[in-house]
């Protein structure tokens, strides 16, 4: 695996917005959910947000009213411990993005399903967690959501070293708007890569790389993931040992169990 | 063609190909330039090496030909802007940089872009107020592996676009994409009136009419951005090609471009309002749909944008500003009407017959053209069975998109819509309070008979129309 570079990363954060909820107002227990720590979590929100650049995610994101990625793959394979999910966010293939949806996936403790709704609907729905469209991964909040799904990036910390849920996590939202509704980039470099929570999970030295940064993910309902993204091209190795992208670009797989 | 167009800040200069660079020359290519008698091109190209350009000398006079036509067509394209009053590149020498490329002349470099691109035009450095940079172009040596059907074609492609950059560049170093490749994709077809790159450009702004023209799409080379040039030849086609020159000099310095290309059209003694609505039919007759009214005198090449909805039209949607919705209707016969949710007056609509009625022939000069001040419901007028389109835009500059419900059809038909306003305004076909029992129906003969809800909208429709002082009745009721 190449070196990431931590400055970019850091950067990527900084610009981010960081989660503060509404108080949790409900609370659920964790047996609830098949997940593996018993401790007590906090709804984070319970009602929708509604966005404020709705006219121009639509625009700048292409997203659809009449479109659902309703044949995309998402499934998974039990790993240990840990769900592998795949999720196919190949959108019709490099340059044809624009013309087709985001595919919409929602954590469960049964795995990972895939959410049957429009790009725009998904902007009035606390439904999904995370959304899926060539490179880009949204969550569900802050510029990209009206629920209130947010990450921490650890890239100091590998997956399996990550064990439980640290005290003060600051959890951030997906970031991309100004406050005059202007689009922020995140610091890759790339035009069009919107400034989002889970950026860290590539790098581009010319290619797609995964950086096996792991997140913590905190769901609308308090549960927290834990998550690293494995895969983008389906011969990752080739982007990340050579520098050269091979085989099919936006098939994501991702690797994620409940911590909390 | 897929260029790159790099606009950063550069420190003293630009790294040139012949120094280093992400395309550029290796150290073991044989370097070689070539000066035209006319000095204001230089050619900088490799005889031997990894690229090496192909070395056919047919007039055997020492240059390989693929370099000499370069040159030639940099120096076409170079008169053919200067014929119509734009600005000449700079050179490294003319923003006080010397000779970085051997000579004064503007310096194109022919190297291997490997299919990663065809052509790029980089900055050397910038200066004044506003910003103008003086810069080089390069462009692939031999295109091999590319879609163009022959060398010389992909140069009389690329040259003239990356050269155009360079004009660009001598007004503003500070264009976005959608002004900078729309007006280098124009022109194009300025130096080939058929160039089938700016028709597929073109093509690709037609997949997605319903996104604004300054607003592009996210990502590093987006299509719709260079298919913008359809607007810009639009523009200059109802005016003059010196309408881009007036662009690019309002464009200087804008702190907002969209405005500055409104005030360039009312400058003309046109409005923005006006042309978007010729250049929204205009695209509408294209390809097979050509023809049947005034279009672009390449319309048969271009791809027909696709509707949003086709059969019966009953669409909630977003209209963004400078961007157009089509939708086909199949229309049954008989009276034809129209409603809108709500009224929207920043919203203009056209309803447009087909030459023969059917869903890919000509379309024919607009029936109707109006704007949503009027919710409606109201008739379009007794039509003939067929296909219609019908095109609703926001011609004008905005911040936001305009939602809106709509519904066209039959009487029966535009009934069924809006049920929520529907059951609001009576849909058990109860009048109104205050409102008169329809005492007659405008609709049709032989046309379907009203339902009680209908009977309702067509009194609206009916008393409505009874104190306008200009019915907007169709030309061809």
């Amino acid at each position: 695996m190449k070196a990431y570079a931590p400055v970019y990363h850091i950067l990527v954060l900084a610009g981010l917005g960081a989660c503060n909820g509404d108080g949790g107002k409900d609370t659920t227990d964790d047996t609830d959910t098949g997940a593996t720590a018993t401790t007590a979590v906090e709804a984070v929100c319970t009602e929708p947000t509604e966005l404020t650049c709705v006219d121009e995610i639509i625009s700048d994101l292409s997203l659809h009213d009449d479109l659902v990625a309703d044949s995309a793959e998402v499934s998974d394979r039990v790993a240990g411990d840990d769900f592998v999910t795949t999720i196919d966010a190949t959108a019709g293939g490099f340059g044809n993005e624009t013309a087709n949806p985001w595919v919409y996936v929602k954590f469960t403790p049964e795995g990972a399903q895939r959410v049957d709704i429009d790009d725009e609907t998904a902007l009035d729905s606390m439904e999904w967690h995370l959304a899926a469209r060539r490179f880009v991964l949204r969550l569900n909040g802050g510029s990209s959501g009206p629920s209130c799904v947010g990450a921490a990036a650890f890239i100091e910390q590998s997956y399996e070293d990550l064990t439980e849920v640290p005290d003060d996590v600051n959890y951030v939202y997906d970031d991309f708007y100004s406050g005059d509704c202007t689009l922020i980039n995140d610091a890759s470099g790339l035009d069009g890569s919107p400034q989002v929570a889970l950026g860290p999970w590539w790098d581009y030295p010319g290619c797609v790389e995964t950086t096996d940064v792991p997140f913590l993910v905190q769901l609308e309902d308090g549960h927290v993931i834990k998550l690293r993204v494995e895969q983008y091209y389906t011969e990752q190795d080739s982007c990340n040992n050579d520098g050269f992208p091979s085989g099919t670009s936006g098939m994501f797989k991702i690797r994620w169990t409940f911590l909390r | 063609m897929f260029s790159v167009l790099w606009l950063t800040a550069v420190p003293a200069h630009a790294v040139r190909p012949t120094e280093g660079g992400l395309f550029s020359f290796d150290a073991s290519d044989t370097i070689a330039t070539y000066d035209p008698a006319d000095p204001r091109i230089r050619v900088t190209f490799s005889s031997d090496g990894p690229n090496q350009v192909p070395d056919v000398d047919l007039d055997e006079d020492g240059v390989p030909d693929y370099v000499q036509i370069a040159a030639e067509v940099a120096l076409e394209a170079l008169d053919l802007y200067e014929s119509y009053g734009f600005r000449a590149p700079l050179s490294e020498a003319d923003v006080g940089l010397g000779p970085l490329g051997g000579s004064p002349a503007l310096d194109l470099y022919l190297v291997d872009f490997d299919r990663q691109a065809d052509g790029h035009y980089d900055v050397d450095t910038c200066t004044g107020d506003p910003l103008v940079c003086g810069g080089y172009l390069t462009v692939e040596n031999d295109f091999a592996g590319y879609a163009y059907s022959t060398r010389e074609e992909g140069l009389r492609v690329v040259v003239p676009h990356e050269l155009f950059h360079g004009v660009q560049l001598a007004y503003s170093g500070e264009l976005p994409v959608w002004a900078a490749e729309g007006t280098a994709v124009w022109a194009e077809r300025l130096y080939d009136p058929v160039s089938w790159d700016f028709m597929r450009f073109a093509n690709a702004y037609l997949e997605e009419p319903t996104r604004s023209v300054d607003n592009p799409p996210i990502g590093a080379v987006p299509s719709f951005a260079y298919g913008t040039g359809l607007w810009y030849d639009f523009l200059s086609l109802r005016h003059d090609p010196t309408v881009i020159d007036d662009l690019l000099g309002a464009w200087a310095g804008s702190p907002d471009l969209t405005q500055s290309m409104i005030d360039v059209i009312s400058a003309r003694g046109d409005t923005v309002e006006d042309a978007w609505t010729g250049f929204a039919t205009w695209n509408l007759a294209t390809g097979g749909q050509s023809g049947g009214l005034e279009g672009y005198p390449y319309a048969d090449l271009l791809t027909p944008p696709l509707p949003e909805q086709s059969g019966q039209i009953d669409d909630d949607n977003r209209f963004y500003p400078l961007a157009t919705t089509y939708y086909r209707l199949n229309h049954e016969g008989g009276e034809l009407w129209f409603a809108l949710e709500e009224p929207q007056p920043d919203l203009t609509f056209a309803v447009l017959p087909t030459s023969d009625g059917g869903p890919d022939s000509p379309v024919l000069e607009p029936l109707t053209t109006f704007d949503g001040s009027d919710a409606g419901p109201f008739s379009l007028g007794d039509q003939p069975a067929g296909k219609y389109w019908i095109w609703g835009a926001q011609p004008r500059y905005g911040d936001n998109s305009i939602k809106v419900a709509l519904c066209a059809g039959t009487a029966a038909e535009v009934d069924g819509c809006f049920a929520t306003t529907g059951t609001e305004t009576g849909d058990t076909g109860a009048p109104l309070d205050g409102e008169d029992e329809p005492k007659g129906c405008g609709c049709a003969s032989g046309g379907p008979a009203p339902s009680g809800g209908l009977l309702l909208l067509l009194g609206l429709a009916v008393s409505r129309r009874t104190g306008r002082a200009a019915p907007r009745r169709t030309s061809a009721a």
